[in-house]
């Protein structure tokens, strides 16, 4: 694999700008997906910090530091802002690095568009994060805008569509790019069924973002024309009809629940193999099981809305067809334990939190079963059971695994090794935490909490104490992590080409950091260099 | 500056594939985008 870091004849541009210019006009792969992974990092403790005014306000019941408004306000920001702020740029940025790695490509496929949608997003969150500071206030109808609620607002509801559409804008845009590299640029070799399921989870992905990006837009332009400009699609007052927005939010919204889930699922897949010594079982059946969970993920958005009303029927299809997902991502959950069977497995940080997102994504997993069932959702229907489970998946299974997979290719960027023992320390710190944070919200919820609201009945006080306790440590927790990564990108223990004894794959044959320009000459693949076998060739 | 191999006629192939790529899945985009507005303005006059 010499030839995998030959000296960079042609440097695109001639030069390389240095300083502001460097980072504002770039167009490498890697310091595009570092230009995403730092945003995360910052769009994470900015959402961080609205969760512990929401957490430090139900420390006991009564208003405590904000009003009412304000605290819906924060419900519905830290929700954007953790979902399209640092969830999916996360992914986006580990997709910019890892997939020209990953596939002996040089580079994007089209990297002048990957700085751009790379820009977009400060600018987009600019104007979200304005609405705070705006007189109207910023949205306090929840992530989902509903009408009517989202429609009595003032007018910073116009800079909150506009900002949605900037982060859908710049989501095509990446999603394109990802399509088009992986089906254009990988090594002459890399047959589909070698390439590692990072890539896999990540192509399918980039498909559910084109498909479900156009539809939210679609949603939000309805809304704002009803709210400016006098139309009546949701405004049962004028002819229209609420009900319609919320199939057509949902109809976007579960499989933007997969576009934050499938990455993580990759992630995961690259890690258990490695630290288990063992190529991954069953790698095919992954495959598909990736693509059975995205196709279903467009069959089932009426769960959601279960108590809006709807035919019994529709009632049973979106019911079933919810519980049928539960198939692959158990073949999933089964293919990642016969991984570790008889492994010679070792426990260090990204492994850890590999088995940590094993362990609590299931948890969230059965929930969402639970919710599934349609007379047992118009119990947990909006109450602390559902803000419990989604935080199960997003939290302990999104964040987890991005954590997993930064600890992981750490080493590889930066070509120093991460602080072990601090790392170690970060991992049960926030594992214990998160489950203090999350675990009592279920039973908050059987009991009857409702979501979305600053005060509640005394009898909820014990848990939310519980809760906010956790809530605070986790945040902490998360701040040893920014320490982390900046101690590794400063210095460190010098990290080799392969970094982890059992780590296959294209990535791994390059030095360690991984240079600017890499496989400026296609690599030879074969089944000898990949962590996959294909099969079928 | 066009890169050294962009001379190359596999290269030239596979910009020419990676652009053909770009506009159809752009163009996706745009046709569900106006089908969800188009079945939104539907829905209105239907009512």
């Amino acid at each position: 694999m010499s030839n995998a870091t030959t000296a960079h004849h042609d440097d695109h541009h001639g030069h390389h700008p240095t300083g502001l210019a460097r980072w504002l006009f770039t167009t490498n792969h890697k310091e595009i997906g570092t230009l995403y992974l730092v945003f995360s990092l910052i769009m994470f403790l900015v959402g961080g910090a609205m969760a512990m005014v929401i957490r430090a306000e139900l420390f006991a019941p009564g208003l405590q530091l904000v009003n009412p408004e304000f605290f819906n306000q924060m419900t519905t920001m830290h929700a954007l802002v953790m979902i399209f702020g640092a969830v999916m740029p996360a992914f986006v940025g580990l997709a910019n690095w890892m997939i020209p790695l990953m596939i002996g490509a040089p580079d994007m496929a089209l990297p002048r568009m990957n700085n751009w949608s790379f820009w977009i997003l400060p600018f987009a969150f600019a104007i979200l994060l304005s609405t705070l500071f705006m007189p109207s206030g910023a949205p306090a109808s929840g992530w989902t805008l509903y009408p009517p609620l989202s429609l009595q607002g003032g007018n910073s509801l116009a800079f909150v569509i506009l900002s949605i559409h900037l982060m859908g804008i710049s989501s095509i845009m990446g999603a394109i790019n990802v399509i088009a590299t992986i089906l254009n640029m990988r090594a002459p070799g890399m047959t589909l069924l070698r390439m590692p399921l990072f890539v896999w989870t990540w192509l399918i992905s980039a498909f559910l973002l084109i498909a479900v990006m156009p539809v939210l837009a679609g949603a939000v332009t309805m809304l704002l024309t009803d709210r400016f400009f006098g139309t009546s699609f949701f405004n049962a007052a004028g002819g229209g009809d609420p009900v319609l927005y919320q199939h057509i939010f949902w109809f976007f919204g579960h499989p933007e629940v997969y576009i934050l889930i499938l990455p993580a699922f990759g992630i995961i897949s690259e890690i258990i193999p490695t630290f288990s010594r063992k190529r991954l079982f069953g790698y095919t059946a992954m495959v598909y099981a990736t693509a059975t969970i995205a196709f279903l993920s467009f069959i089932v958005w009426a769960h959601h809305m279960f108590t809006v009303g709807m035919p019994l029927g529709a009632q049973l299809f979106f019911m079933y067809a919810t519980m049928v997902i539960a198939v692959p991502t158990g073949v999933k959950i089964f293919n990642w334990i016969s991984t570790m069977w008889r492994g010679s497995m070792t426990f260090e940080t990204p492994m850890l939190f590999a088995l940590g997102f094993l362990v609590m994504f299931t948890i969230g997993g059965l929930s969402g079963l639970m919710l599934a069932i349609v007379p047992a959702d118009y119990q947990y229907h909006d109450s602390y059971f559902v803000v419990a489970h989604f935080h199960y998946v997003l939290v302990t299974g999104s964040v987890f695994a991005i954590m997993a997979g930064v600890y992981y290719w750490l080493p590889k960027w930066t070509g120093h090794m991460y602080d072990e023992k601090l790392g170690k320390i970060h991992f049960w710190w926030s594992t214990i935490s998160v489950n203090v944070l999350f675990f009592p919200q279920h039973y908050l919820g059987l009991a009857g909490m409702p979501r979305r609201i600053p005060d509640y009945a005394v009898q909820f006080t014990e848990f939310n104490m519980i809760s906010s306790i956790g809530g605070f440590a986790f945040g902490l927790a998360q701040l040893l992590f920014a320490f982390i990564v900046w101690k590794c990108v400063r210095g460190g223990a010098p990290a080799t080409a392969q970094v982890w004894e059992g780590a296959r794959g294209l990535e791994w044959t390059v030095p360690s950091p991984a240079p600017l320009h890499t496989f400026d000459t296609p690599p030879k693949v074969d089944d000898s260099v990949t962590a996959h076998k294909d099969e079928l060739s | 500056m066009p890169s050294v191999n962009d001379h190359e006629p596999d290269n030239r192939q596979r910009r020419k594939s990676i652009i053909r790529t770009a506009l159809v899945l752009f163009g996706v985009v745009l046709l569900i985008y106006l089908v969800f507005v188009g079945q939104g303005i539907w829905n209105y006059f239907a009512s």
